[in-house]
This record gives structure tokens, C-alpha cells and sequence, in this order.
């Protein structure tokens, strides 16, 4: 698993990539929630188009994160979602709770 | 019908095998020829059942969990995942969406509904104090 930010304005972006698994879920949690508490951003951007591979710790983190950014008023959208894990997210019902930005095609 | 092939895996409750465990398995199905989505899908699987008997069987402590998996000429396959920690209770509850007896920072309940999804059947036996096996079955579509 890697992770990269990008920050610009009020938006915090972060781009995940390899296999996000309960191994190394709480790793990525914590740094994004550091970064979150550093920058205070109005948008968090979680870009999976990298991932190769998410189960259920996968949605945790993205849970845990919008419980955060829900905290100070922000709020979290998923990009580039395909794959497994977007039929992880679909079960979930995670558009519920944050926005999924749709590929251009 | 007997297997055309057989094998069983052991290894430590470490996080660090959760990789290992689904690879290991995705390996032993390609030999029945599945889709891409086939293995994404019996990867996940694998890893929602091995975390479980990581988080919840073993919890603070280290056991040995065991993967048996067997081929069958018709596409058909099987497998179970076992630990021999703290068992469920009551397993019909365990396997209803977002029922979750974990850290809710970490843990979303959506486990057994995902294994259900992705897989043709899912069994769970389970006892507590003396551990739980959790066992699919697949069927790999052949492409002919
Ligand atoms: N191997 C196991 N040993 C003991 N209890 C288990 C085991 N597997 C599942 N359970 C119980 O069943 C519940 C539901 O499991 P499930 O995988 O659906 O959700 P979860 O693990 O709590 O969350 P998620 O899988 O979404 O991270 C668990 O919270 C736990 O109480
Ligand atoms: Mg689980």
C-alpha cells in the first residue's frame, strides 16, 4: 500500500494504491487522519485508482474518515472507484454517506 | 465426486498473511481457468474470513488458521478457512449486515455479507470456546 497527498486550496486529496486490507488499514487511517487534522480541509478527495484489492477494512476507513471530516464540517468524495472494491462499496450502500464522483468515460 | 485436487495451508494469525493467504488461494482456483472477477472476487472472500478469524477468533492472541481447498472436474470449488479460537455464539445474528461485535472504527459488519455475495455458498460452523470454519463453494464457469 502507498499513499500520496496532494494539497490544494481548502481540499485535501489522497491518492491510495495496492491492496488495502485490515493488515494495513489502520496505517492508512492514521495518516490521513493526521493530515486532516493538520490542514482542516473542506474536501477530502479519496482517489482509488490505484487500488488493486479492498474487502470490508476498506470501508472502515472510509467511514472513520468521513466521521472525521463530518467533524469540521467537511466532507469526502470517492474518485476512481472500480473493480472489487466498487462492488465492496455498492454493498456497503456507501453513497449514502459520501459521494462517488463518476468516471468520464 | 472426488477432487482432482486437494491442499491444505497453515499458517499463523498474523495480519501480515492475509496477502499471503488470498494469493496463495487465487494461485491454487486459476487452475480452473476463472475470470479475472472470479479470483477479485474469491480473494475477497478469503480475506474477509481470514481477518475474521484473525480479529475475532484469536482477538489479543496468535493461533493457527488452516485453509483446505479442493478442485472438482466440474468447475466446482471449495473452501473452508478455520480457527480454533473464541467461536460465535449465535451465528445467524453474526451473519446479518452490519451486525458487528468489533471496534466500530475498524470494523463495519459487512464481512459475511460480502462472503455471501461473492460466493455460490456460504456454510459456518462454529462452537464457542473451540473455534469456527467457514466454508465456500464456487463454481468457476468454464469458457469453452
Ligand atoms: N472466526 C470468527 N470467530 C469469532 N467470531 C467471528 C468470526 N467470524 C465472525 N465472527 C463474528 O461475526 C461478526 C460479523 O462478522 P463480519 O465479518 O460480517 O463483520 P465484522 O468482521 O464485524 O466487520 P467487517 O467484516 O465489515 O470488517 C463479527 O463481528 C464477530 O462477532
Ligand atoms: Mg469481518
Amino acid at each position: 500500500m502507498n499513499i500520496k497527498f496532494q494539497e490544494n486550496f481548502n481540499e485535501l486529496e489522497v491518492l491510495l494504491s495496492g491492496e488495502i486490507d485490515h493488515h494495513c488499514a489502520r496505517g492508512i487511517s492514521e495518516s490521513i487522519d493526521f493530515k486532516i487534522r493538520r490542514l482542516c480541509p473542506s474536501l477530502l478527495i479519496l482517489d482509488f485508482g490505484g487500488v488493486s484489492f479492498m474487502d470490508s477494512s476498506g470501508l472502515a476507513v472510509v467511514m472513520g474518515r468521513r466521521k472525521l471530516m463530518n467533524s469540521i464540517d467537511g466532507s469526502v468524495e470517492l474518485r476512481h472507484v472500480c473493480g472489487a472494491a466498487k462492488k465492496v462499496f455498492e454493498m456497503a450502500e456507501i453513497s449514502r454517506y459520501v459521494t462517488i464522483k463518476e468516471d468520464k468515460i | 465426486m472426488k477432487a482432482i485436487n486437494s491442499v491444505r495451508l497453515a499458517f499463523l494469525s498474523r495480519s501480515a498473511n492475509e496477502g499471503f493467504a488470498r494469493v496463495a488461494v487465487a494461485a491454487f482456483a486459476s487452475q480452473l481457468d476463472p475470470t479475472v472477477e472470479e479470483i477479485s472476487e474469491i480473494k475477497t472472500a478469503v480475506s474477509e474470513a481470514v481477518t475474521n478469524c484473525i480479529v475475532h477468533g484469536y482477538g489479543d492472541t496468535l493461533g493457527i488458521i488452516t485453509i483446505r481447498g479442493r478442485l472438482y472436474e466440474n468447475g466446482k470449488l471449495i473452501l473452508s478457512v478455520q480457527d480454533r479460537g473464541r467461536g460465535i455464539e449465535n451465528i445467524r445474528r453474526a451473519m446479518e449486515p452490519l451486525f458487528t461485535t468489533g471496534d466500530e472504527s475498524e470494523r463495519s459488519g459487512m464481512g459475511f455479507t460480502i462472503m455471501e455475495t461473492f460466493m455460490d455458498k456460504v456454510q459456518v460452523k462454529s462452537k464457542p470456546g473451540i473455534g469456527t470454519t467457514v466454508t465456500f463453494t464456487k463454481y468457476i464457469q468454464s469458457r469453452q
